[in-house]
């Protein structure tokens, strides 16, 4: 009998995590590496020990949004391979660092063998871990969710992002009537991007009864803005500040929570 | 140290493997070295055999005999079809340490000589896999 050992290793690497969130959207373009980043820098900015994880296997782009030049770069050995350490409290793993920032094309199961490869070497050392993955519900997702569900179900809490245009919002209705059947998957909420008009996303958040966690205007100037963590980081304290309440105190709770077992 | 991690998550399994299967012996194990991760044996052993006296020492579970064995890549073209070996020469030094770490890389550092499709299967030689052949004496 044949087992894969990398899974215990993964065990071991996630389970001092008090949060995992996936950021996930089964419609391509609506924002989820912006947000991915916006979060990431907004939480760490409030002390809270964070890891980004680019989840994009073959086509990681998260290191552009924030900067980060990858040739550059030399990922320190410490039990296996330490995430880049970005700002205070951040740190930062992709495949781009193992691509040297070139195209990955990967088949499904060479797709789940490099993540599991991802996750059994990265030595993690924050609290929180923000996963920003590609669209879809495909291999990348399926597999975080398994890998996650080995380590504890509970401490993974998607957060869903939409745009306020028509295929967007059926993906997400989609997806919410997917996970409903799911018990052990409980969104941390939602949030809409290059939302001028909340009407159609308040109704979503009513009838599948999900947090709404933000709205975030068109930004006209984002092109701009790409590897300038000082202004992502200023929309981030405008338009993510329900996000990282809720995430604040989702901590605490688990903590509150993990006390009162041990008591 | 990634030879330690991945000697050490080997361990795991099998201690694992033999909690499950309420066994303290396990008679047989197969470990497969592929050639394309490069993992240095020599420490990967030195790692294995302390961590497995560390297994025996403090959950009493003895691994009896275990026998490795090594396997040279081997890659197949999805598109043409074409089977052919890893020359490590046709990748840099740096790439070489990407592979060490997740061998898909080599698919962004390789393509088929034949046709230059990027779009092939590893069908051996990959990495470490491990095989319990016989378990279960209590």
């Amino acid at each position: 009998m044949q087992q894969d050992y990398r899974v215990f290793a993964i065990h071991s690497r996630l389970s001092s995590l008090k949060l995992v969130i996936p950021i996930v959207s089964p419609k391509g373009g609506v924002g989820k590496s912006t947000i991915s980043s916006m979060l990431s820098l907004a939480l760490s900015s409030r002390g809270i020990a964070t890891g980004l994880l680019d989840l994009d296997i073959t086509n990681p782009v998260l290191h552009i949004i924030l900067g980060i030049d990858i040739q550059s770069v030399k990922l320190e050995e410490t039990k296996g391979i330490r995430p880049l350490k970005i700002a205070e409290n951040l740190e930062f793993m992709s495949m781009a660092f193992f691509t040297r920032d070139t195209l990955l094309p990967l088949r499904g199961s060479s797709i789940v063998n490099a993540i599991r490869e991802l996750l059994a070497i990265t030595n993690w050392n924050c609290l929180v871990l923000i996963v920003d993955t590609p669209p879809g519900l495909s291999d990348e997702v399926l597999e975080l969710l398994l890998l996650l569900h080995t380590v504890n179900p509970y401490s993974t809490k998607p957060l869903l992002v939409t745009s306020q245009n028509t295929l967007s919002l059926i993906s997400i209705k989609r997806l919410l009537d997917l996970i409903k059947k799911e018990e052990k998957i409980d969104p941390l909420g939602i949030i809409c991007n290059m939302c001028s008009n909340t009407t159609p996303i308040q109704e979503v958040t009513r009838t599948y009864n999900i947090e709404m966690l933000g709205y975030i205007p068109f930004i006209q100037n984002f092109e701009d803005i790409l590897g300038d963590v000082k202004a992502l980081l200023e929309y981030s304290k405008r338009y993510l500040r329900i996000a990282v309440e809720k995430i604040n105190n989702t901590i605490k709770l688990r903590d509150l929570n993990e006390d009162s077992n041990r008591r | 140290m990634h030879e330690w991690a991945l000697a050490e998550a080997i361990v795991k399994l099998i201690e694992h493997r033999a909690l499950k299967d309420g066994a303290n012996r396990l008679n047989r194990i197969e470990i497969v070295l592929g050639k394309l991760q490069q993992i240095d044996e020599e420490i990967f052993l030195y790692a294995f055999k302390e961590l497995l006296n560390v297994l025996k020492n403090e959950k009493n579970i003895e691994v009896v005999e275990y026998r490795l064995t090594r396997e040279d890549p081997e890659f197949k073209c999805n598109r043409c079809g074409l089977t052919w070996s890893f020359d490590t020469n046709t990748v840099s030094s740096d790439e070489l340490e990407m592979i060490h770490f997740v061998p898909e890389t080599v698919h962004s550092f390789i393509s088929c000589p034949h046709c230059g499709s990027h779009d092939f299967e590893i069908t051996r030689g990959r990495g470490i896999s491990i095989r319990i052949i016989e378990s279960a004496e209590v």
